[in-house]
C-alpha cells in the first residue's frame, strides 16, 4: 500500500513516498538535527532514512523542488554524486545513497548560486544533464535552450529528458504503479518573466495521484511558493481546463506556514487569502483532506514566536485550521503531530479508503526495544 | 465538535477517589502524557460501578464504510465484580449502527463487543493501555468495515439462569412456517440440579415421556441483529421490544398464531417461541448457519392469548376480541430464556468434522475391532449409510480393542454396532448376521443390500473374503479394502476406482509388488515368528496388539477411506507406525492399469507396470536377447494369475543376440527373499524372455522347447507353465498352458 511520510525537522522539508510496488520516492533532504542539542526534537534523518531503506542503497527518485538550503541541507554528506569522487564510497562509515533519477526545476541548472552546497547539487545535476541520462529537468524547453548551447549540447539530445508543466513525469504511470505525476511549476511564463531567478517561485510544484483499488487519492507538493505564483498557476490551471489537477486530499502546504502563501497581508488573527488561492483551498479540497505544515510548532498568541517574522505564522496556521474545518479534516504540523514534546514522522496510508493519517501509539515493549536504552553503568 | 453526548448515570468522582483497580489503572492511563489519542474527559461512580469517560483520538482513514469520527466519547464502566469485561459504550447520540455491537434492551447509548474470547482468558493479561489500544482498534476497523473477520463465531448467549433445552434436529425443517411445533419439555431426570431439558416433538416415538406439553413457534430474525444480551427480557412485552430490533413485531405475530390454539387441549400448553437468527457473512450472502433463542412462557397459552389482548376467557374456551385490545402487550406474562442446542445429527457431524455430510450407502463386511473403530468413527464424522456384515458374538476378550462394550458381549457384533451407533443420530444403519462366504437364509437381503450400495467395505481381515468381494459379488459398487499387517503397526488401504477397471484382488496383488520393491515398506509383511505364512489369512491379528495402535490406525484409516470416497480413481495407500518415536508415515504406492485375458481354463492378469518393466530391461540389453523369472500371485480357487513382477536375468545368464539362457545364480535365494518380503503371496509364476529388434515374439522352436521343460516342472506341483516373449514395438506375447494361443499386448502409451 503506498504511504507518504512527513519528517518532523522544523521549518525543513523531506518528504518520503512509498508506491505500491516498492519504489521510493523522496522530496527534498534536510539534515537539520544538531546531533550535540539532545534537546533537538527534529529527527535524525540520515539514520531515519537508512533505518527505511535498509540493505536497499538507492532512491528511484531524489526530487530537490528548489535549492533552498532547508531543502537540501547535507545532500552532499548523504547521497552518492556521480560526478565526483568525492561524493562516492562511504561516509562516516555508511554506504551513500544513490539516485536513480533526479528530479530538478530548470533553475537548478542554470541558476547563479553562492552556497557551496547548492553548487555541488548543481554540478550534479549538470553533469546528469551532460551524461543524458538520471535526471529529468522540469521545463518549458526553450528555457533551457541557451544554456545547453553555452554547453555544447543539442536539445535533440535531451529532449526526454525535459518535461514541461502540464505534463507527467513518464517514470510512473498510474495503471501500472499506482501513481502519476503532473507537473504545475516551474511554466514559461513564470520563468521567462524572471531576470533574476527567485528561487521559491520557479520550484518544482506537482500533483501526485495515487489510484488503489480504483480510487484516487491526490497529494499537492507546493515547495515554498508565494500566493502570487500559487494566483499563476490557478489561473494556469484553469485556463486548460485542468481543475482536477488541483484537485486535493493531502496537501503539503507552502514554505513552513508563511502567511505569504495565502494572502498579501498576514493579518491580526487570520490570514485573508487571495480569491485564487482561496478557491484553491476551499473548492479544490476533498471531504477529510488532510493539510501538513512542514514547520515548528504554530506560535501561540502574544509568544515571542508570535512576533517573529519567519513563519509558521499563527494566522495563517488559522486559515488552513478553517479550511480543514470546513472539510471535516485535519491540519497537521510536523513538529507537533502527535506532541510538540515528541513529535513523530507523519505517516499517511492510502488505499482504497483515501487517506489515513497513522495514529498508533506504542508504549510498553515495544516502546522500549524501539529505541536505545539509557547508559547503564 | 458540537454533537450531542449521552450522559451515564452516577455522581462525579476524581480519578483518586476511584477504587476498583482497573477503573483506576484506567483513568490513569487515559491521563498519562505517554498515550497522545486518548484523553480523560471525567470519572463517576454508580452504585458498585465506576465509570470513566475518554475521548479517543481514531485512526480513521479519508472514505469511511461506517461513520466513525475523527474523535469519539467513550464511556467504560468497570464492575466489582470481575466476572464479566468492562462494558464500553459511545456517549454518541448519532453514533452508527454496526457490527460488534451488542444488542441491548435500549438502543443507545450502543455497546461496542470488542472480545470475542471469554473475559476469563483475556483478564490475565488486561492492561489499561492495551485496552484503550483495542477501543481505538474497534473504532478504526469499523470506519473501515474490517472489524467482523468472515470466519467469526457469533458469541454465546449469556444466561442468568443456565437452563438448557435440547431441540430436535428437525428444528431446521420448516423455520419460516407459521405451523406450530408441538413439544413436550421433559427433564431427562429427577434431581433438582438438571439444567437440560428436551424439546421432544409430541408426535414423534418418544411422545410418551412425561414432561410439560408446550407448543412452540418459531420466528426467524433480521440477520444484522445479533450479539450479546446483557439484559434477559423478562416479560413478553419486554421481549416484543427487544425482538423489534431484529425487525419481529412480536405481539402481532402471536395474535395471528394463537387463533390456531385456541382449543382447550392446547391451550392449556405453554408457549415456546423459538428465534431463529440467520448468520450472514455479507447483508446480501448466503444463510450459513443458524443460532437459536428459546423463550418460555410460565402461563399457559390461555392467559398467554389474554395478555396479549387477543381473547378474553370464557370458562374453558375463549372468546376472541373483536379487536385486538392494544392496552394488553404482554407485560404480565413472565417468560424464561433457555439456552438452545440441537441434536446431534448427521449434519452436525459433518459440520463438526469441517466437512460436508455423505450418504453414500456403505455395506461393511467385518465388525471386528479394526472394522468397528473405523465404522463408528466414519459414522461420527457424519459418513455412510451403513449396512454392517458379520456373523460373529461379541467376547469379553474383544473389548480392548473393539468400539463396543461389555453390555454387547453374547450378541452378534453386528446388532451391537447398529444399536450404538443409533445412539448417535438417527443413522439409518442397518446389520445382517450373515457370514458373508455362506450367507444361507441372509443370500437374498445380503445380494439387495449389494446391489444399492455406492461402495463394498472389506474390513474383514481375510484375504478370502476381499477376493469373494471383488470376484464373486455383482454389484456396481466400488470395492475398498482395509487391513492391518500382520505387526499391527501399517494400516492399508486398497480401493477400486468407480468404474472398477481395477479390480480389488488386481490391486491387491500389485501391493505385493510394492512390498517386495519399496525400501519405504521394508519389515510390511514381516511376522513376530519369522516364519512364512504360506495360509491366506495372514491379515489376521493375532499378534497382541496395543489398543492405541488399533485405534489410531483405524482412526487415519477412516480418513483415508474418506478422501479415497472423494476421489474416482484407483489408490493403494499404506501408513506405517512407528512403535519407538510414534510417527506415523504414509508410503505412497502408485496402482497401474491391467490387461486381462481367458486363455483356456486360466485367466492371466498382468499391469501395465510390469509390462513397461520388462520392456525396460528388453531394450537395456540390446541387441542381446534378456530374460528372467516372473512373479506372481495365483488364486487357483479361481484359476487366476496375477503377474506382477520379475526377477531379471541372474549373473550366470547367457545373453547373446540370437538365443538366451536363463543362469541360476542366486535366483533360488532371491525367490524366497521375495517370499518372506510379501509374506509368502508373491511367488515364482513362470519365465520370460526378449526377442531381439527384427524378430517377432513368435516362440522359436529353442523357445517351445523351454516352454516343455516349464510345464514338466510346474505339473507337479499342479501348476501351469506360464512363458512370456517380450518383442519390440513394447509388444509381449504371453503363453499360460500351452504355448498355441497366445495374448498379445502393448504397453500403454502413458496418458
Amino acid at each position: 500500500m503506498p504511504k507518504v511520510t512527513f519528517f518532523p525537522l522544523g521549518n525543513a522539508d523531506s518528504t518520503l513516498i512509498d508506491l505500491r510496488n516498492g519504489e521510493k520516492l523522496l522530496f527534498d533532504y534536510a539534515n537539520r538535527r544538531n546531533a550535540d542539542d539532545k534537546k533537538d526534537k527534529r529527527i535524525d534523518l540520515p539514520v531515519e532514512l537508512r533505518k527505511d531503506l535498509g540493505t536497499r542503497d538507492y532512491y528511484d527518485v531524489v526530487a530537490f523542488t528548489h535549492l533552498d538550503q532547508d531543502h537540501y541541507d547535507g545532500t552532499s554528506e548523504f547521497f552518492h554524486l556521480d560526478h565526483d569522487k568525492a561524493y562516492q564510497g562511504k561516509v562516516n562509515g555508511k554506504s551513500r545513497i544513490k539516485i536513480n533519477v533526479m528530479w530538478v526545476p530548470a533553475a537548478v541548472i542554470t541558476e547563479e548560486l553562492e552556497e557551496e552546497e547548492s553548487k555541488v547539487i548543481q554540478a550534479e545535476a549538470r553533469y546528469r544533464l551532460k551524461q543524458k541520462k538520471g535526471i529529468r529537468v522540469f521545463s518549458a524547453p526553450n528555457r533551457l535552450a541557451g544554456w545547453l548551447k553555452d554547453n555544447g549540447m543539442k536539445m535533440s539530445d535531451v529532449e526526454h529528458l525535459i518535461t514541461d508543466a502540464g505534463c507527467l513525469a513518464p517514470e510512473f504511470d498510474i495503471d501500472h504503479d499506482g501513481v502519476e505525476f503532473f507537473v504545475h511549476s516551474p511554466f514559461a511564463t513564470r520563468q521567462d518573466d524572471n531576470d533574476l531567478e527567485i528561487r521559491n517561485d520557479d520550484a518544482l510544484v506537482m500533483q501526485a495521484t495515487f489510484r488503489e483499488g480504483g480510487v484516487d487519492t491526490k497529494l499537492l507538493l507546493f515547495a515554498d511558493i508565494c500566493y502570487e505564483v500559487i494566483d499563476d498557476i490557478v489561473k494556469q490551471t484553469k485556463y486548460h481546463s485542468n481543475e482536477e489537477r488541483l484537485e486535493w486530499d493531502v496537501f503539503k502546504i507552502p514554505h513552513h506556514c508563511s502567511y505569504t502563501a495565502i494572502g498579501a497581508e498576514k493579518g491580526d488573527n487570520q490570514t485573508e487569502p487571495s480569491d485564487n488561492v482561496d478557491w484553491l483551498y476551499r473548492e479544490q479540497g476533498q471531504k477529510r483532506g488532510v493539510l501538513v505544515s512542514t514547520s515548528k510548532p504554530i506560535p501561540t498568541k502574544g509568544s515571542d514566536e508570535d512576533k517573529d517574522v519567519q513563519p509558521p505564522h499563527r494566522q495563517a496556521a488559522n486559515y488552513y485550521k478553517a479550511i480543514a474545518k470546513e472539510h471535516s479534516g485535519e491540519f497537521l504540523v510536523t513538529m507537533e503531530h502527535p506532541s510538540s514534546t515528541q513529535p513523530k514522522p507523519i505517516i499517511i496510508e492510502i488505499d482504497k479508503w483515501q487517506a489515513t493519517v497513522k495514529k498508533s501509539q506504542v508504549f510498553g515493549p515495544a516502546a522500549a526495544a524501539s529505541v536505545s536504552a539509557p547508559r547503564a553503568g | 465538535m458540537c454533537d450531542e453526548f449521552l450522559a451515564i448515570d452516577g455522581i462525579l468522582v476524581s480519578v483518586a477517589d476511584l477504587t476498583l483497580p482497573r477503573a483506576r489503572l484506567f483513568a490513569e492511563a487515559a491521563t498519562s502524557d505517554h498515550l497522545p489519542y486518548v484523553s480523560c474527559v471525567e470519572c463517576s461512580k454508580s452504585g458498585s460501578s465506576e465509570s470513566i469517560i475518554i475521548d479517543v483520538v481514531v485512526e480513521r482513514p479519508q472514505r469511511t464504510v461506517h461513520d466513525i469520527r475523527a474523535t469519539e466519547r467513550i464511556a467504560v464502566t468497570f464492575e466489582e465484580d470481575d466476572a464479566s469485561p468492562p462494558e464500553v459504550v459511545s456517549l454518541r447520540a448519532d453514533f452508527p449502527w454496526v457490527p460488534h455491537v451488542n444488542l441491548r434492551l435500549t438502543e443507545f447509548p450502543r455497546s461496542l463487543c470488542l472480545y470475542d474470547r471469554p473475559w476469563a482468558e483475556l483478564s490475565a493479561r488486561w492492561t489499561a493501555a492495551t485496552f484503550i489500544e483495542r477501543i481505538r482498534y474497534w473504532l478504526a476497523a469499523t470506519a473501515r468495515g474490517s472489524l467482523h473477520q468472515d470466519d467469526q463465531p457469533l458469541e454465546p448467549l449469556l444466561l442468568h439462569n443456565g437452563l438448557r433445552i435440547i431441540l430436535p434436529a428437525t428444528i431446521y425443517n420448516d423455520l419460516r412456517s407459521p405451523a406450530p411445533l408441538q413439544l413436550n419439555f421433559v427433564l431427562p431426570r429427577d434431581s433438582d440440579e438438571c439444567r437440560t431439558l428436551f424439546a421432544i416433538p409430541a408426535s414423534g416415538k418418544e411422545a410418551r415421556r412425561s414432561g410439560v406439553p408446550f407448543i412452540a413457534t418459531t420466528l426467524v430474525a433480521n440477520p444484522q441483529a445479533h450479539g450479546l444480551i446483557r439484559q434477559t427480557p423478562g416479560t413478553l412485552a419486554e421481549l416484543a421490544q427487544f425482538l423489534s430490533n431484529g425487525g419481529i413485531d412480536l405481539i402481532a405475530v402471536l395474535r395471528e398464531r394463537l387463533r390456531d390454539w385456541a382449543e382447550p387441549t392446547q391451550s392449556k400448553a405453554q408457549l415456546a417461541i423459538i428465534v431463529a437468527l440467520p448468520l450472514t457473512r455479507s447483508s446480501s450472502g448466503a444463510i450459513e448457519a443458524w443460532n437459536f433463542w428459546v423463550f418460555a412462557t410460565h402461563t399457559p397459552i390461555k392467559e398467554v392469548g389474554t395478555d396479549i389482548g387477543l381473547w378474553s376467557p370464557m370458562g374453558d374456551r375463549v372468546g376472541f376480541l373483536m379487536h385486538p385490545d392494544d392496552t394488553s402487550k404482554g407485560s404480565k406474562t413472565g417468560i424464561d430464556i433457555l439456552s438452545p442446542y440441537v441434536e446431534f445429527s448427521r449434519n452436525s457431524a459433518a459440520t463438526a468434522n469441517g466437512t460436508i455430510a455423505d450418504t453414500s450407502k456403505i455395506v461393511a463386511i467385518g465388525a471386528g475391532a479394526l472394522g468397528s473403530q473405523l465404522v463408528i468413527t466414519l459414522a461420527r464424522s457424519g459418513v455412510g449409510e451403513w449396512t454392517i456384515v458379520d456373523d460373529d458374538e461379541l467376547l469379553p476378550h474383544n473389548i480392548a480393542r473393539h468400539s463396543l462394550h461389555a453390555g454387547y458381549v453374547g450378541h452378534p457384533k453386528t446388532t451391537g454396532m447398529v444399536h450404538f451407533m443409533d445412539q448417535l443420530y438417527d443413522s439409518g444403519a442397518k446389520g445382517i448376521v450373515a457370514n458373508v462366504l455362506r450367507p444361507a437364509e441372509k443370500a437374498d437381503e445380503l445380494n439387495a443390500a449389494f446391489n444399492h450400495a455406492d461402495v463394498i467395505l472389506d474390513i474383514s481381515a481375510s484375504v478370502t473374503v476381499a477376493r469373494h468381494l471383488a470376484r464373486d459379488v455383482s454389484s456396481p459398487a466400488r470395492r475398498v479394502s482395509v487391513f492391518l499387517n500382520p505387526m499391527g503397526t501399517d494400516v492399508v488401504v486398497l480401493a477400486e476406482d468407480t468404474s472398477r477397471t481395477v479390480t480389488l484382488d488386481e490391486l491387491e496383488a500389485q501391493y505385493y509388488r510394492a512390498v517386495n520393491n519399496s525400501a519405504a515398506l521394508q519389515g510390511h509383511l514381516a511376522t513376530n515368528d519369522g516364519r512364512i505364512r504360506y495360509g491366506r489369512s495372514c491379515r489376521d491379528i493375532s499378534v497382541s496388539m496395543p489398543t492405541y495402535l488399533v485405534t489410531g490406525l483405524a482412526a487415519f484409516a477412516s480418513e483415508l477411506i474418506r478422501r479415497s470416497l472423494q476421489c474416482p480413481d484407483a489408490a493403494i495407500k499404506v501408513l506405517r507406525a512407528d512403535k519407538e518415536t510414534l510417527a506415523i508415515a504414509p508410503v505412497e504406492v502408485k496402482s497401474s492399469r491391467v490387461s486381462r485375458k481367458q486363455i483356456a481354463d486360466w485367466l492371466l492378469v498382468v499391469d501395465d507396470a510390469l509390462l513397461e518393466r520388462l520392456q525396460d530391461l528388453r531394450l537395456s540389453k540390446l541387441p542381446n536377447e534378456t530374460g528372467g523369472v516372473l512373479l506372481g500371485v495365483y488364486d487357483l480357487d479361481r484359476k487366476t494369475i496375477y503377474v506382477v513382477d520379475t526377477i531379471p536375468s541372474p549373473p550366470d545368464s547367457e545373453e547373446w543376440p540370437t538365443l538366451y539362457i536363463r543362469g541360476s545364480e542366486g535366483l533360488l535365494e532371491e525367490v524366497q527373499n521375495v517370499a518372506k518380503r510379501t509374506g509368502g503371496q508373491l511367488e515364482y509364476v513362470g519365465e520370460w524372455h526378449s526377442h531381439p529388434n527384427g524378430s517377432a515374439t513368435r516362440p522359436s522352436p529353442d523357445d517351445i522347447k523351454v516352454f516343455a521343460w516349464l510345464t514338466e516342472h510346474m505339473a507337479t506341483a499342479g501348476l501351469p507353465a506360464l512363458m512370456a516373449i517380450v518383442g519390440e514395438q513394447a509388444t509381449s506375447d504371453w503363453y499360460v498352458g500351452q504355448i498355441i494361443e497366445a495374448s498379445s499386448w502393448q504397453v500403454r502409451k502413458q496418458d
